[in-house]
């Protein structure tokens, strides 16, 4: 599947200055943990909702639930629902629970408890595929998650049946507890996609136009494309920080941060 | 009980295009028949049964009504979270269907003790958890799930089992009358699984004036009905293949004190649970020799 939208800068890094603003926000009014690894995947989802999405023939399987800010606030950005609704976050009923629910308009699955998704988006996948539709399945994993093996048991299924799944890594590289290298060594990540019979490329997980792509140039066939990241991006406090991963913006921090999301993304629009 | 599981589905899948058979890698001899017949909706998915769960729940999202079919404690405990979470908490379309249940596959080994997953699976809202009797149960389940559209799971024993004549109606959620000894009311054993035949030819030879009541669906019950009709009996005996913890014992038992509050009754009868006491069997052995290292046979003390 190929998309038939142009990129341009200027589409993409209006979302992602969008997003990101309402991830840290949302965190910090909330006092709400998870910044970190929303604000990574953040530059992923901008890209694929401006150009790859479609309702009928593309779904996304976001299997890193506790990264939900992001996915909420594409959703919202992209009109699934009014953004404003969002400002309910994990208040005491809401919809919009600190891990991604399927009760939230433009979700596919409730995720949470890491490992899941890949293995659903496999049945949806290979439910389509026999019915000989072009849908294609992208399923967004974080690297901690790596960690579960239902994941690797998922990578056999779809190597082996063929699936026309896009599988992304966010690499940030920090997991709850640590560096993945000091925690659970995923290296060499590539060289295990591709010992499963899956194309694997690593790109730079903050550039749009490598995201458009690596997401432009599949075929029918599986693929994964491992996001080199920054955990917290772009945040200059709080970068590839652990602590990003648990404690919300002060509100110094929050004006900051702000700031740096403006500067980091005006950039490209300008250009 | 397994044959006329794959043989009746193999039926249903006839005139249903949506039902779909999915097996972990078992089924050797047993699934070929449905997969003959229904090739483009049958798949093993491999050793892997927590990708399987959570795939079946995909299946389902396009429309299948998914059968997931394995042994024992691999189609349930081994990916019981997917289960949760995947399958009940999206109310997906799929039943799983375990063979072995109980010690049926006694000399394997505990590995292959199926004795804990009604209590799990029961637990789990949204699931329909089953333990047919005999191969008439068996059918009567498959009716209800291949037209139901939420989560089921369904014990089944091994192959070879007996049918129990007197059970001829089927209504879910309710007690079926397996064997009549008297009109007195005094004692009444209750039963579910390949178990529930033991009791029924042990009454039958000892003439016993007890009646036995297969009660196949452990959720959802007509709870009502249930506590209207054991409340008549003086002395109810529960016998399970399974841990007293969390199965049928104790369901009856909710049931039976949980309506004496809001009863106008005075007494509720006494309840004997026969299960298994919080314990593994680890030496080799046939189904009915460890049954009876298990204690499940004490059931006959109240023939």
């Amino acid at each position: 599947m190929t998309t038939q939208k142009k990129f341009s800068y200027k589409s993409s890094a209006d979302a992602a200055l969008n997003i990101a603003s309402k991830v840290i926000e949302l965190c910090a009014v909330k006092k709400a943990a998870h910044m970190g690894g929303a604000l990574s995947i953040t530059d992923f989802l901008s890209v694929y909702y401006s150009f790859f999405h479609s309702h009928d023939s593309s779904s996304l399987f976001y299997s890193k639930g506790h990264a939900c800010t992001a996915l909420y606030a594409a959703l919202g950005h992209f009109g699934f629902f009014d953004l404003k609704d969002l400002d309910s976050y994990s208040d005491n009923g809401s919809i919009f629970t600190s891990h991604v629910s399927h009760h939230v308009p433009g979700v596919e699955l409730s995720t949470g408890s890491l490992g899941h998704a890949l293995s659903v988006a496999s049945g949806v996948s290979y439910a389509k595929k026999i019915a000989g539709s072009n849908h294609r399945c992208f399923i967004v994993l974080s690297d901690g998650e790596l960690d579960e093996g239902s994941n690797w048991e998922a990578l056999l299924f779809i190597a082996h049946h063929k699936l026309p799944c896009t599988v992304v890594i966010d690499y940030n590289k920090l997991q709850s507890f640590g560096r993945t290298n000091e925690v659970l060594n995923l290296e060499p990540l590539q060289d295990k996609f591709e010992a499963f019979n899956l194309k694997c490329q690593v790109i730079n997980g903050h550039d749009h136009l490598e995201i458009f792509n690596a997401l432009n140039s599949f075929s029918d066939n599986p693929q994964v494309i491992v996001l080199n990241t920054i955990k917290a991006h772009p945040l200059k406090y709080a970068m590839n920080s652990l602590e990003s991963h648990y404690y919300p913006p002060s509100s110094d921090q929050l004006v900051e941060g702000l700031k740096d999301i403006k500067e980091h993304y005006e950039r490209h629009i300008c250009n | 009980m397994r044959d006329t599981f794959v043989t009746n589905l193999a039926k249903l899948a006839q005139n249903d295009e949506k039902i779909f058979l999915v097996c972990g890698d078992l089924g050797f001899n047993v699934l070929e028949e449905f997969a003959d017949l229904h090739p483009t909706r049958f798949l093993n998915g491999g050793i892997s049964e927590q990708n399987i769960a959570g795939l079946c729940a995909g299946l389902s999202r396009e429309g299948y009504t998914v059968y997931f079919y394995s042994i024992g404690n691999f189609p349930t405990l081994r990916c019981m979270e997917q289960i949760r979470y995947d399958i009940a908490y999206h109310n997906a379309n799929v039943n799983i269907v375990a063979v072995g249940g109980g010690y049926a596959y006694g000399s394997l080994g505990t590995s292959h003790h199926a004795t804990e997953e009604i209590g799990m699976l029961r637990m789990i809202p949204n699931m329909m958890v089953t333990s047919p009797s005999d191969p008439s149960e068996v059918k009567n389940i498959l009716d209800i799930t291949s037209k139901s559209t939420s989560p089921s799971y369904m014990r089944l024993n091994r192959s070879g089992e007996e049918t129990i004549n007197y059970l001829n109606t089927f209504s879910l959620g309710e007690l079926h009358l397996a064997y009549s000894g008297s009109r007195q009311k005094n004692k009444a054993f209750i039963s579910n699984g390949a178990i529930c035949f033991e009791v029924y030819k042990d009454l039958v030879a000892s003439k016993s004036s007890a009646d036995l009541f297969s009660l196949p669906i452990v959720k959802p019950l007509e709870e009502e009905s249930i506590f209207t009709q054991l409340a008549q009996y003086n002395e109810i005996i529960v016998v399970e293949e399974h841990q007293l913890n969390g199965g049928l014992g104790s369901t009856i038992q909710g049931i039976i004190c949980d309506h004496f509050v809001i009863s106008d009754s005075n007494s509720i009868p006494k309840i004997h649970r026969i299960g298994i006491q919080d314990s593994f069997q680890s030496l080799a052995g046939s189904q009915d020799f460890l049954r009876e290292k298990a204690g499940l046979f004490n059931y006959r003390n109240y023939l």
